[in-house]
């Protein structure tokens, strides 16, 4: 596909507050049916790519495409869930579901449908004509989710969108965003919770103080990161054999063995000395760093290259 | 800019802001407690009279008493001798007198005052019997030697019509209801004009406090989403004037009749009422919102309007200035100015005859105060609409000014 008519174009952005750059040089691309996670910590600069993603800042440099058009022009092919969440307190759900969805662009009976549609999905349709005061922080969430995509957009930007939500909730917006992405939609998210996205997104991009510090996907970027380390389980708890060869380091860790082998020692030829001493393995695998773990890896690499390559040991 | 959006905007603006409790009583509530208090007065003047209030019929004889044969043999015409005192006042009772006078055996040495009997209070009746009584008094003194009708013809009030008169300045005859309307209107058009602009500053405060100003971002232009909500909230304070002018002020005339409190309006005065409602709400709505956006919340918001509130309602503060001298220095130089020359041009309206050129003037003030309005309210909603947790200095807004649009 054409980077000119993909759901979502970014290239090289740069935004300045006065003299603090917020956003600087970050490149960023959606395609159909693909969940990409721009992952950093608070203060980054997600959420301000991403409001210049959504027209409602403009980038100093760079340049935006949603689907082949500036931002401003793509507005109704876009649904968004902004970090800044609010509602109007005294509205009334099926209300305000109707207004959010005219401005974007339908009849005020299709965004009825439509809003009588997403209620029944997230089991409000009896909260339809309560006000917004009246549903806890969790409903009103899944009320911002609804708004955000009544008008069946074929690109979602979510900006945290597992903030303040419990762990049915968490799974729910989970399953949704699946959901969109199975659809063909083009999803990027963002979020501080790396675990959270963890097993969602089919591309990352790691973000700290306005950089891009790595992108690919979360496989990818997990065997980028892995130091080699390997976990063993023996039979019987057995304890490994204190002469084994090409180990740099040792260590016990809720149950198995965690080595770390010496420098040009493959995990099979470790493999290979345990079952030659006659030790029966019950579980052998290649250590892979969580996301966060990627995270700080990559943003030691990218203040260090030189250490951060020779990869450090996580604290 | 999408109009459709706009509109969308306006009406959501209009329905939600029409259904404030607040807003339902100023239209309503208002007109209703105007017409319970004028209720209340009839009620009052029922009771203390214990009869139904009835209009006064002042051409009713004067019945007379004289003790002192003070009156030649004859009363004269408009006058009906009675020969005693429980005679006199039975007939005023009877309905068929408006007073009753009784001259007592001394009055003609001076000592002694004449003693009045009326069924409706002096303050009713008391400028017409205070005049055939000073009739009455000249007559008697007078003893017949000059014809009644002589002495009658130089108490006959003159057929006169007021005229306000100033130096350069249109003349127009007046009288109190004309009066009465344009001013009522005049206070009720500075409350239609807060109230609107006032919904609009609370409206952007609030959609700030609660952040739902990005969602809408997301779906509009900061200029679509000013634009909606000056149409929605300028056709709320529309509404609210033609319910009050409509509905009201005839069921005020009605109930007002019988103590003569009346509002009449003129065509041209309605006409200039109309463009300098839309003016000034242009002027002070697109000021409000943009200083309304620099805000976190309500309470900065208004911090950040306030002297624009302060310049608009300083006519009303003034406003004895221009009881005093409609055509003074202060009124004259406030219907220039354009935040203040909305409300002051109609209380001047209100007061005397403006010649069409000052009109136009202080219209086209306005119309000067709109595009800086514009120029200014626009910039600041643009920027300010997205500044979070921060309030930004006089030094910032400035420079917010001197942006592009």
């Amino acid at each position: 596909m054409n980077t000119s008519s993909l759901p979502l174009y970014a290239s090289h952005l740069t935004k300045r507050f006065g003299d603090f750059v917020a956003v600087n040089d970050v490149t960023l691309e959606a395609h159909p049916g693909e969940i990409v996670a721009l992952l950093g910590p608070n203060g980054a600069g997600k959420t301000t790519t991403i409001r210049m993603v959504m027209g409602i800042l403009f980038p100093d440099r760079g340049e935006i495409r949603l689907f082949g058009e500036p931002p401003h022009a793509a507005r109704l092919l876009v649904g968004y869930l902004p970090e800044s969440r609010g509602l109007y307190r005294n509205a009334r759900v099926g209300e305000l579901l109707i207004y959010l969805g005219v401005l974007k662009g339908l009849s005020a009976a299709e965004a009825s449908r439509r809003a009588d549609l997403w209620l029944e999905r997230f089991g409000l349709s009896d909260w339809k004509k309560r006000k917004i005061h009246e549903l806890s922080h969790g409903m009103q969430q899944k009320v911002q989710l609804a708004a955000a995509l009544l008008h069946d957009p074929p690109l979602v930007i979510l900006d945290e969108p597992f903030q303040g939500l419990d762990p049915v909730n968490i799974q729910l917006v989970r399953t949704l965003i699946r959901d969109l992405r199975a659809e063909g939609r083009a999803v990027l998210l963002s979020s501080h919770q790396l675990h959270h996205v963890e097993p969602l997104a089919d591309r990352v991009a790691l973000i700290d103080h306005g950089h891009i510090v790595e992108t690919g996907s979360v496989d990818e970027l997990k065997r980028r990161y892995a130091q080699g380390d390997i976990a063993i389980r023996l039979a019987d708890d057995a304890p490994l054999p204190a002469n084994l060869p090409g180990i740099a380091h040792l260590r016990r860790v809720e149950g198995e063995w965690r080595i770390k082998p010496a420098p040009g020692v493959a995990p099979q030829e470790v493999l290979a000395a345990l079952l030659a001493r006659g030790l029966t393995v019950e579980a052998f695998a290649v250590v892979l760093p969580s996301l966060e773990e990627v995270f700080l890896r990559a943003v030691a690499a990218a203040q260090n290259p030189q250490k951060g390559e020779s990869g450090d040991e996580l604290a | 800019m999408n109009w459709r959006k706009i509109l969308a905007v306006a009406t959501y603006e209009f329905r939600t802001n029409f259904r404030r409790g607040g807003y339902l009583f100023a239209t309503f509530g208002l007109p209703l407690l105007a017409l319970a208090l004028l209720g209340g007065i009839r009620w009052i003047s029922q009771r203390s009279q214990g009869s139904e209030l009835v209009t006064v019929d002042l051409d009713k004889p004067i019945g007379v008493v004289d003790e002192a044969h003070f009156l030649p043999a004859l009363p004269p015409e408009g006058f009906e001798a009675f020969p005693t005192v429980s005679a006199g006042r039975q007939a005023l009772l009877d309905g068929h007198l408006l007073a009753l006078v009784v001259i007592p055996p001394d009055y003609p040495r001076g000592e002694i005052p004449l003693t009045v009997y009326t069924t409706s209070g002096m303050f009713t009746v008391g400028d017409v019997l205070s005049q055939r009584l000073t009739f009455l008094v000249a007559y008697g003194k007078a003893r017949g030697h000059i014809p009644p009708q002589a002495v009658a013809a130089l108490f006959e009030p003159p057929e006169a019509h007021y005229i306000t008169i100033s130096t350069g300045h249109a003349e127009r005859k007046q009288t109190m209801a004309d009066m009465w309307g344009p001013y009522t209107l005049s206070i009720l058009y500075f409350m239609a004009l807060f109230s609107a602009s006032g919904y609009l500053l609370q409206g952007i405060a609030e959609e700030k406090e609660s952040r739902i100003v990005e969602v809408l971002l997301s779906s509009v232009t900061a200029h679509e989403l000013l634009w909606g909500k000056m149409l929605g909230l300028g056709a709320l304070g529309l509404t609210q004037m033609a319910i009050w002018v409509l509905i009201a002020v005839p069921a005020v005339n009605r109930m007002g009749a019988p103590i003569h409190f009346q509002l009449h309006f003129t065509t041209g005065f309605l006409t200039i009422a109309a463009v300098a409602l839309v003016e000034g709400f242009l002027l002070f709505g697109l000021l409000m919102a943009g200083l309304g956006a620099l805000g976190n919340n309500m309470r900065e918001s208004q911090q950040f309007s306030a002297f624009i509130s302060m310049l608009a309602v300083s006519p009303m503060i003034l406003s004895t200035l221009f009881f005093l001298n409609p055509n003074g220095i202060v009124p004259r130089v406030m219907s220039y100015i354009p935040w203040t020359a909305p409300v002051a041009l109609l209380l001047r309206l209100s007061l005397v005859a403006l010649p069409w050129w000052e009109i136009a003037a202080s219209l086209l003030s306005m119309a000067v105060g709109v595009a800086l309005s514009l120029w200014a309210g626009v910039r600041l909603f643009r920027v300010g609409i997205l500044m979070f947790g921060k309030r930004p200095s006089w030094k910032e807004v400035w420079r917010i000014l001197r942006q592009p649009a």
